[in-house]
């Protein structure tokens, strides 16, 4: 489901601190233009900090409610399960968990510490379909669903076993 | 100490393939590989009533069926004990009241009781909620991984009682929280777990038309004109008469009905009060319905909610709210008071109202009566936000992944 900002941080600068120009422009940073968390959050502090300097008789109100930092637990489980081709890879997909998507294709980025997730680099690298893997990794992962993506990603597939 | 009692039909986790789809059963089946053979314990206060109650009703058979042994015991106590952990729950929510003595001492002899009674040798340790929390000194030679999960709002509570539980609190080896609000400072780490509800419960099943006129007949419910419900325990926090002062104020605009409906929890000793307190506010309006349904009445629950035009949760104070979740499943539209666990499934004007007041309350539902269309689209919507957060097999999933989390070296 999408609803308002796809972050948290935009979220709250919106629905708690009532401040829609600033957390359209942190809604704005993507991740996908940085390969670690480091660069991501010098850029997210920046956009802060600039806004703070430019409307300081607001930067110290306090918001409607606090916001929590808290961080995630990964647990890596093979699934047992692998894909030699193309359409090994549509099968596995149809079947893959929210929680194994949102690994491969969206935490991937900062992992890898490359602007790609791990489908589009396993189509690049060990298909050499770079065109598809150009596509997926165009796939908007901040205005849709992961359903929606998954969607997307399928019908991209099958249109490359179709040539 | 007993075992509890199991619902007699249930549903095994393929069941649960058309709700979330295959691919999350299987995920769940893939988790649970690495905790084959692995023990866990689950201990709280009451076996009916109560949202910890029915979690625990449908997440222990599903883990056992993932071939994780669990065991779940029931601490027991006497009215002056459960007197006691009443008004812990109620300090703990920040309202206040004096506790004597006797009370903490009331407390403590109780849990010496239930720790002779008990014994411990699971690889993980639950123990659910302040009023078995003493037990955390019954662990033998530090084994086991212990976790204290705590359902409550704490994020006010009265000082005294909260400093007397902290050193409790402090021996776990984690902490889980339904909100990061609710969290305290603590030396543990702390994890964030939303609970859940049974898609498939006699609670929350689908249910034919017909089972849910017969049962609104059956309780003397108009099916024609709106109904506005609030299913909750009577108890003060969740402000049934509050409830029904909003509800006056709707009728002044809009011909409905308000149906107050609760269950009993067993370690609740307040209910009959707080009954004869709504009845009293209710008066003489016959289009005011309280119903003080047995612990054992999921089935009507269902009907009620499913019957209803609206679904109301007024609490001054809440845990998490499970009685919105069973609404928002339901696909209907919810107005509910902005605290504890609430605004994290009512997203005000996407998934259901949002309010702060007896008057914000009636104005939304006034809102909600007149745009049917939005309301539909709130319950719509409020169904898949459940769907992706709220579900119990969400919850077992958390559960396996922070078993597994435990188990990594270091």
């Amino acid at each position: 489901m999408t609803e308002g900002f796809s972050n948290d941080f935009a979220q709250w600068v919106l629905g708690s601190c009532n401040r829609p120009v600033l957390a359209e422009q942190m809604a704005s940073v993507d991740i996908r233009d940085y390969v670690s968390v480091v660069d991501l959050r010098n850029d997210l502090r920046k956009v802060v900090e600039e806004y703070c300097r430019g409307n300081s008789n607001t930067a110290s109100q306090v918001a409607f409610e606090a916001f929590f930092f808290c961080e995630t637990v990964e647990e890596k489980v093979s699934l047992g399960r692998e894909a030699w081709t193309l359409e090994d890879f549509r099968d596995g997909l149809q079947d893959l968990a929210h929680g194994s998507l949102q690994f491969h294709f969206v935490t991937s980025r900062l992992r890898l510490q490359l602007r790609t997730n791990d489908f589009s680099r396993w189509f690049s690298k060990e298909l050499g379909l770079t065109e598809l893997a150009r596509k997926v990794d165009q796939i908007d992962i901040y205005t849709t669903t992961l359903d929606s993506a998954r969607s997307t990603l399928l019908h991209l597939v099958e249109r490359e076993l179709a040539q | 100490m007993t075992q509890t009692q199991l619902e007699t039909r249930l549903n095994t986790l393929d069941d649960y393939g058309s709700v979330i789809g295959t691919a999350e059963v299987a995920e769940l089946r893939t988790l649970a590989q690495r905790l084959r053979g692995r023990t866990v314990q689950m201990v709280n206060s009451t076996a009916v009533g109560g949202g910890v109650a029915e979690i625990l009703n449908r997440m222990v058979p599903l883990m056992n069926e993932l071939e994780i042994g669990v065991r779940w015991d029931v601490i027991t106590g006497g009215e002056d004990f459960f007197a006691v952990t009443k008004a812990f729950h109620n300090a703990l929510h920040g309202e206040s009241y004096r506790l004597s003595d006797d009370s903490f001492k009331t407390f403590l002899a109780n849990a010496e009781q239930n720790r002779s009674r008990m014994h411990f040798d699971c690889d993980f340790t639950m123990i659910h909620d302040p009023q078995p929390v003493v037990l955390i000194d019954a662990r033998p030679g530090g084994g086991g991984h212990w976790t204290w999960r705590c359902h409550i709002d704490l994020s006010q509570p009265n000082l005294k009682v909260w400093n007397f539980l902290a050193p409790f609190v402090n021996k776990f080896d984690s902490a889980i929280f339904s909100s990061p609000a609710f969290a305290r400072r603590l030396p543990i780490p702390q994890y964030l777990f939303y609970p859940s509800i049974d898609p498939l419960s006699e609670k929350n099943r689908e249910l034919d038309a017909d089972l849910i006129e017969q049962t609104l007949a059956r309780f003397e419910i108009d099916p024609l004109r709106p109904i506005i419900t609030q299913i909750s325990r009577f108890d003060r926090l969740k402000d049934p008469v509050g409830v029904v002062r909003a509800y006056q104020i709707v009728k002044r605009y809009t011909d409905c009905q308000l149906v107050l409906a609760g269950g009993g929890a067993s370690d609740d000793p307040e209910g009959d009060a707080v009954l004869a307190e709504v009845r009293e506010a209710a008066g003489t309006d016959h289009d005011i319905h309280i119903l003080d349904l047995p612990a054992t009445s999921a089935a009507e629950i269902n009907a009620l909610q499913r019957g209803s035009t609206i679904i109301v949760q007024k609490s001054l104070r809440e845990g998490f709210g499970l009685t919105v979740t069973e609404g928002l499943w339901k696909k209907k539209p919810v107005v509910a008071s902005a605290v504890g666990g609430i605004p994290s499934q009512v997203i005000h004007k996407h998934t259901g109202m949002l309010a702060h007041s007896i008057e914000g309350t009636a104005y939304q539902v006034r809102f909600l009566l007149s745009n049917p269309g939005i309301a539909q689209k709130l319950g719509e919507n409020g169904h898949e936000h459940v769907r992706e957060h709220f579900l119990i097999t969400s919850d077992v999933r958390r559960h396996l992944t922070l078993f597994l989390h435990f188990l990594r070296p270091n």
